[in-house]
């Protein structure tokens, strides 16, 4: 018992010594994002340092959890959230925080592309996006799919890792992208049911899916355009290639917002330029996704990310339809044929 | 004078009862609330849809199968273990505990490099068969769902009921034997219902954890039919983001949950056990063969998926051995390594005072249930398990944003506790068959030579515990160990534990940094299973 005692109060010792250095300060502006953003990992690692020293504002950056996450949390802390800028609301959760937001008609809104601009009363402003695709190892023997429908082809019969539109927002967005491309009638169906048969398994998200991938299990998986760059950046090889279909592809957009009320608006409007300028290069690789800016020059690597031509931006669609095409997947997948 | 017996035994549960209530039944009421609003309309949606009963249907399936099959093959290897001594066989049980503290993430990694269709077993048997395809089309089945939970929570059943036959004297047995009774009469009828509650404690256990289980299942099962509530409560929480459904359902699959906690948490009381411990038979000759056969089969089980990830750790994909996982971690740009050093450092500080607290909640929540008879005892404490994870993140998601503080020493506070409302229930769990083997006569004893009931409970009854209390350390150590979703819901992401860095490294695509974290995690694990071993008796008392 005294052992045990003795145990808890130098394990308590030794957690202060460790808290002690990261000691909460008074006057900081507080950024709310998801956590693959806030950590040493992520773009804050190099970002928040340097806006700190350019502008002298200190920043403290909550991470609060994945990006639905930090949303809820929003709407349960309401008007007493200490939160002055939310960072990485994707285009189709921005309903629900357009009620905790202002409007910012920020001076660098001009270097961004309007079809990129999902909210028009810039409450919530893109600071990067993404297109889902298909990513395939060039090496595997296969014929390159060359267009969505091409997937259904007897030949990848358990080639293709696909990830759940129940739990991932990847799946989801592959799920929105062939409605937009086939409606919700007979070649919805029909795609699906092919795919029954050329899925080796579905995935709960994308990392047990890109892992799966990476592993060998499956040539095909779904992921974003811009994953091969990692492999360029990090493996050196241009085995694994991003596919674009000419039906096109679907975008996810990530924005920033200040949230209404705050008493640190004029610091929040300089993170908000600070991301949209200096830190778009920093995120685009660490996230790999695009930057927004269009006047930013991205490293080699992203030559590996092929630009779509066409982009579904579903990020509007009704969460009703969201639910009625997610019952309707369900009925096609456990239907027994 | 009876009566306050009982009372002090009640009091001196009351702490760890009233952290469970502060931190997990109440913000458990709040999201719970949400089902009603509307006039509970989301309540009765859930109940009229067929959909919920063909969940219902699939997940009791694969929780009770995986909890038979878990038992099943853990009784005879347990009736060995606690028979016979021989050498490698602590190291054995160690290890078994092991795969608690890995992240199911990287648990699928594993499973996937050593059983996938393009894994290690089935290149190896490729070599060996001479043909180019795969051999053994283990996974993407419902098979390889059993499969992987039996794997994870096969340990948990071997452990329980190793230790509680262990510690179950023999003499009935042989008593049984000199009567002319054979040896499976006197199993049914003499063993069995001795062993009993261990046996149920481990099947409640394994059925709470595969109950609430997702990731593994829509991975490895490969098909969507194979979903369960928690998949649903996921979606709805995640990804559609109704809290009324959400809410509904999570009160649905807590029912369900707490009727198989009542149904298995029948007091049984024993009066037969005595405080002399079975003293085990030196393995010799035949038997000792046996033993090194049952050892080989156990790890050949339980190792290859953990090391698999050890591999994955060293060597690519192609078979290079390679050194840049671990460069990646010494000397990333961000200084990485740094990182990676407090992550080491903050899981284990974390893991070792929410499992000493654990432990010590756990001891009085045992033994005052096993001296009341309690019923109810075991079953709230119990409840954290059946909640399932997803419901349990919303609940602290609830009270991060209630308590709304900005010291990162009151994260460490909360991440503490929330470990321990998590690991509380298998400290109860694994600690309460010992108390119950307590006989009552050993205290009345104590009291009828005028001991006082405080000192009757340490002298007389918690040495009794110990041995059960270790187990429950380091039961507790490792799942805290793993833990990820509270610990980043309830700490802002300041505090950073080894399988949360596991995440982030691979969602930045860095698998193979991912398998070295896990190595690390592995290794400390195993430090400290060895350290707790190595202090046997007195380590934790």
């Amino acid at each position: 018992m005294k052992k045990a005692l003795f145990i808890m109060l130098f394990a308590f010792a030794a957690l202060s010594a460790v808290m002690a250095q990261a000691a909460a300060e008074e006057d900081v502006l507080t950024v709310y994002s998801y956590d693959s953003f806030a950590s040493d990992w992520g773009p804050a690692g190099k970002l928040i340092p340097a806006f700190e020293e350019e502008t002298g504002i200190k920043v403290n950056l909550v991470s609060a959890g994945d990006g639905v996450e930090m949303i809820s949390r929003v709407e349960l802390e309401g008007e007493d959230t200490n939160a002055d800028v939310i960072l990485g609301v994707t285009d189709d959760f921005a309903y629900r925080a357009y009620p905790y937001i202002e409007s910012y008609e920020s001076p660098v809104l001009s270097d961004i592309p309007d079809e990129l601009k999902f909210d028009p009363e810039n409450r919530l402003i893109p600071f990067d996006y993404g297109a889902f695709a298909f990513v395939w190892d060039s090496e595997c023997g296969l014929d390159k799919p060359k267009s969505l429908s091409d997937l259904t082809d007897s030949q990848y019969e358990n080639k293709v890792i696909l990830i759940d539109p129940r739990t991932s927002s990847v799946g989801l967005g592959l799920l929105l992208w062939t409605y937009n491309i086939y409606g919700d009638g007979e070649e919805f169906e029909s795609w699906w049911k092919a795919m029954k048969d050329n899925a080796l398994t579905i995935a709960d998200g994308w990392s047990s899916a890109y892992g799966l991938f990476t592993e060998g299990e499956a040539p095909i998986v779904l992921s974003y355009t811009t994953s091969p760059v990692y492999h360029v950046m990090n493996d050196n090889t241009t085995r694994y290639q991003a596919i674009v279909f000419p039906e096109g592809h679907e975008a996810t957009i990530e924005g920033i917002g200040i949230v209404k009320g705050t008493d640190k608006r004029e610091e929040a409007e300089k993170f908000v330029d600070f991301i949209l300028t200096e830190a778009q290069i920093d995120i685009a690789v660490a996230n790999s996704m695009y930057p927004v800016n269009s006047s930013i020059e991205l490293p080699d690597a992203f030559d590996w990310a092929p630009k779509p031509d066409v982009l579904f931006r579903s990020g509007a669609t009704d969460p009703a339809k969201v639910e009625e095409l997610q019952t309707k997947w369900l009925e096609i997948m456990t239907e027994i044929n | 004078m009876k009566r306050n017996r009982a009372t002090f035994y009640t009091l001196n549960a009351l702490p760890g009862i009233l952290i469970l209530v502060v931190l997990f039944l109440i913000p458990l009421f709040f999201t719970f609330s949400y089902a009603f609003h509307d006039n509970g309309k989301a309540l009765v949606e859930i109940f009229k849809d067929e959909y919920t009963y063909r969940l219902l249907v699939f997940t009791l399936e694969e929780a009770l199968l995986s909890a038979l099959i878990s038992t099943l093959i853990a009784i005879p290897l347990a009736s060995f273990f606690s028979k016979y001594t021989f050498p490698l066989r602590r190291t054995v049980l160690t290890l078994s505990g092991l795969s608690f503290t890995i992240p199911s993430i990287l648990v699928v990694l594993g499973f996937v490099i050593w059983y996938g269709n393009n894994g290690l077993l089935n290149a190896f048997l490729m070599k060996i068969t001479g043909r180019d395809y795969t051999t053994l089309q283990i996974l993407y089945s419902f098979k390889a769902i059993i499969l992987a939970h039996v794997y994870l929570n096969f340990p948990i059943a071997f452990l329980l009921i190793t230790n509680a036959w262990t510690e179950m004297p023999d003499t009935p047995e042989k008593a049984a034997y000199t009567l002319g009774a054979g040896r499976a009469r006197t199993f049914i009828h003499v063993t069995l219902p001795r062993l009993t509650p261990a046996v149920l404690s481990a099947f409640i256990l394994i059925f709470l954890f595969c109950f609430s289980s997702f990731s593994i299942i829509l991975v490895l099962g490969g098909n969507p039919a194979y979903s369960t509530f928690e998949t649903e409560i996921y979606r709805r929480v995640n990804i559609n983001v109704n809290r009324e459904e959400a809410a509904a359902l999570s009160i649905f699959a807590f029912f369900i949950t707490s009727v198989m906690l009542i149904i298995t948490s029948r007091g049984r009381k024993n009066q037969r056990a005595t405080r002399k411990e079975k003293t085990l038979e030196k393995a010799k000759g035949k038997t000792l063969v046996v033993a090194f056969l049952l050892i080989l089969l156990i790890l050949l089980f339980i190792l290859p998926p953990m090391l698999s990830i050890i591999y994955r750790a060293f060597y690519t994909k192609a078979g290079d051995f390679t050194l840049r996982a671990w460069n990646d971690i010494a000397k990333g740009s961000t200084g990485l390594m740094s990182t990676a050093m407090s992550g080491i450092i903050n899981s284990f500080l974390i893991a070792l005072l929410s499992s000493l607290l654990s432990v010590y909640f756990g001891s009085r929540i045992a033994l005052a249930s096993a001296k009341r008879n309690s019923r109810i005892l075991p079953v709230i404490s119990s409840m954290p398990m059946a909640t399932g994870s997803v419901t349990l993140g919303l609940g602290f998601s609830f009270l991060a944003a209630t308590v709304g503080h900005d010291s990162i020493y009151f994260s460490y506070i909360l991440v503490i506790a929330a470990h321990l409302t998590i690991i509380l229930p298998f400290a109860v769990r694994t600690i309460t068959p010992g108390a119950k083997m307590i006989p009552d006569s050993l205290a009345a004893a104590s009291y009828t030579l005028g001991v006082s009931a405080f000192r009757t409970m340490r002298k007389v009854e918690k040495p009794i515990l110990s041995p059960y209390k270790r187990k429950a350390f380091a039961f507790a150590f490792a799942l805290s160990l793993g833990e990820v979703n509270a610990t980043l819901t309830l700490s802002d992401g300041h505090v950073s534990t080894l399988p949360i860095l596991i995440y982030r490294m691979i969602s930045s695509y860095n698998y193979q940094g991912a398998a070295a974290l896990g190595t690390l995690l592995l290794a400390e694990a195993l430090i400290v299973f060895a350290i707790g071993e190595g202090g046997r008796k007195h380590a934790i008392s």
